[in-house]
């Protein structure tokens, strides 16, 4: 025999049900109704058949009755319902500077989630709302505008870096930043290194990730792209058919994986490898570009105008190499590399020192 | 330092332009010349090789290429009297008529030239790998991601890539 439960819009557990005698009519087992912050309301609104109950309810997240808590388990923090905040720091807290360290939801529980402990994402009305007729064709902007159902319909895309969701946000709503003022470019550096950050914290959890510019976790099925919005960083629902194309995109986009390392001389293992790494570094530095984070943002983002510029030339391997020229403040350098489909696999500099 | 290999040893001439090493070639004396037209590179280099004893010059082999002298890699491998050369994107096997048996691209950096028998030759790049015999055939031809650390051993090559650990039978 089963019990089911029914859930609402932010996947709090409102009812749950089972035919237990099978006679063909469920029966309540219990029901539930919580206050935006999640306490619940007294227990006279409870329903408990049997002796039955289940823990799993604000959020579907497990309530802890131990010592008289009533504290909420986030896999990454404990949640006070009472006080409307978790009980630790964030342990992602350095990308949501301008909250407390301890807010829930960015205080706004009706509307957002938060189902690692960590990070804040969207609630589930865009996600309900994109299943009625007026929001099918809705995109991730119009649907986070403001979660209504009065968005116009437009043609789905998927933001495919983080200027892209930045310059997106600007334009369509005129928060956050431009990410084609120079002004902004360290903060907008400093935001992709968070989520670099981040993504390195998530894997500690063992979820799945697919990075395209920009992180999308994937988790119980479920795709979540971290986004920033009004001045904070939230998680994003990804309707299945957005995360289908977010896959698609991560596959065909240019992978340049760890070979930046490699190129900054940070190599390690064989002597070659160590001579030339730290060669290139070097090339590199004669040219005037350092490793330092506006270094690795112009290798990275010329690597990628390469591949998605350029078809090069097919060896006898069935490797592709790239040709092109770098330009630092003080002189370019001749790059050949190496392609395998879409992924980098070796760099090789000509010129400078 | 000179090093001997079967009394002979080579000495190596880097040249600026292709005029420069055209009249270098012209003085040698010897009618034993190798000159490679089509490896256009920045560099131009002569190696001559001389007799230890004599300094009588045996052979002169000439070419360009992008890459410095010391990332050249130059090997006799003495039981099948061939030379092996690397340009810096090819490597030619050169039997001591000076006839070319075979050529290789190099498709990544070059880490090194290893003989694993009497009979079989090494090219390791940094993401791929040939195994050679005299005759210039290939045995062995694989690719894999960026190597980042690998042992020659008991007739095997071990790599390890960041993705993952090979091993390689040479024999």
């Amino acid at each position: 025999m089963y019990d089911y439960y029914l859930k609402d819009h932010l996947g709090n557990t409102r009812v749950v049900f089972a035919d237990e005698n099978t006679d063909g009519t469920p029966e309540i087992l219990q029901a539930d109704n919580y206050y935006p912050f999640g306490m619940r309301f007294g227990q006279a609104n409870t329903v408990n058949i049997a002796g039955k109950t289940t823990e799993y309810l604000y959020n579907g997240k497990e309530l802890q009755e131990d010592f008289n808590l009533d504290w909420y388990y986030y896999s990454a923090r404990y949640y006070d319902p009472q006080l409307g905040r978790f009980t630790t720091i964030d342990p992602m807290a350095e990308i949501t500077p301008k909250v407390t360290l301890y807010h829930y939801c960015l205080n706004n529980p009706v509307r957002f989630i938060d189902p690692t402990g960590m990070l804040t994402a969207q609630d589930m009305v865009n996600e309900a709302w994109r299943k009625t007729p007026e929001g099918t064709n809705a995109t991730y902007g119009n649907s986070s505008n403001d979660g209504g159902g009065d968005d116009p319909p437009a043609t789905p895309q998927v933001a495919t870096t983080l200027d892209d969701i930045l310059s997106g946000i600007w334009k369509h709503f005129g928060i956050g930043m431009d990410p084609e003022d120079p002004k902004n470019r360290d903060k907008i550096d400093q935001g992709k290194k968070n989520v670099t950050e981040a993504t390195e914290k998530i894997n500690e959890l063992n979820k799945t990730i697919i990075v395209n510019g920009v992180l999308i976790i994937v988790t119980e099925g479920v795709g979540y792209a971290v986004v920033e919005y009004g001045g904070a960083v939230i998680l994003r629902v990804l309707s299945k058919a957005e995360l289908r194309t977010a896959e698609v995109a991560a596959k065909s986009s240019a992978q340049i994986g760890t070979k930046l390392e490699y190129v900054f001389g940070k190599a390690t293992g064989s002597a070659h490898n160590i001579e030339r790494s730290t060669g290139m570094l070097r090339q590199l530095e004669s040219v005037g570009i350092f490793d330092n984070a506006a270094g690795r943002s112009l290798l990275n983002s010329h690597l990628e105008g390469v591949y998605n510029g350029t078809k090069g030339v097919l060896q006898s391997n069935g490797r592709y190499l790239r040709e092109s020229l770098l330009m630092g403040p003080n002189g370019g350098l001749k790059v050949e590399s190496i392609w395998e489909g879409n992924r980098l696999i070796t760099v090789k500099l000509l010129g400078g020192r | 330092m000179k090093q001997i290999i079967g009394n002979r040893y080579i000495k190596t001439f880097k040249f600026a332009s292709s005029q420069e090493a055209s009249v270098f070639l012209s003085n040698q004396g010897t009618k034993n010349i190798l000159s490679f037209d089509e490896t256009f590179g920045d560099n131009y280099f002569c190696y001559v090789c001389c007799h230890s004893l004599t300094s009588e010059k045996q052979f002169v082999l000439s070419f360009s290429s992008d890459e410095s002298e010391d990332k050249l890699f130059l090997l006799f491998w003495d039981e099948q009297k061939i030379l092996v050369l690397d340009t810096g994107k090819c490597i030619y096997m050169i039997d001591d008529r000076l006839t070319i048996i075979a050529s290789f691209d190099i498709t990544t950096p070059l880490i090194g030239l290893f003989l694993i028998s009497k009979n079989s030759l090494l090219l390791l790049e940094e993401a791929s790998l040939k195994l050679v015999n005299s005759q210039g055939e290939i045995l062995k031809n694989e690719i894999f991601d960026l190597i980042e650390g690998f042992n020659i051993e008991n007739g095997q090559l071990f790599i390890e890539t960041s993705e993952e650990r090979k091993i390689f039978e040479l024999t």
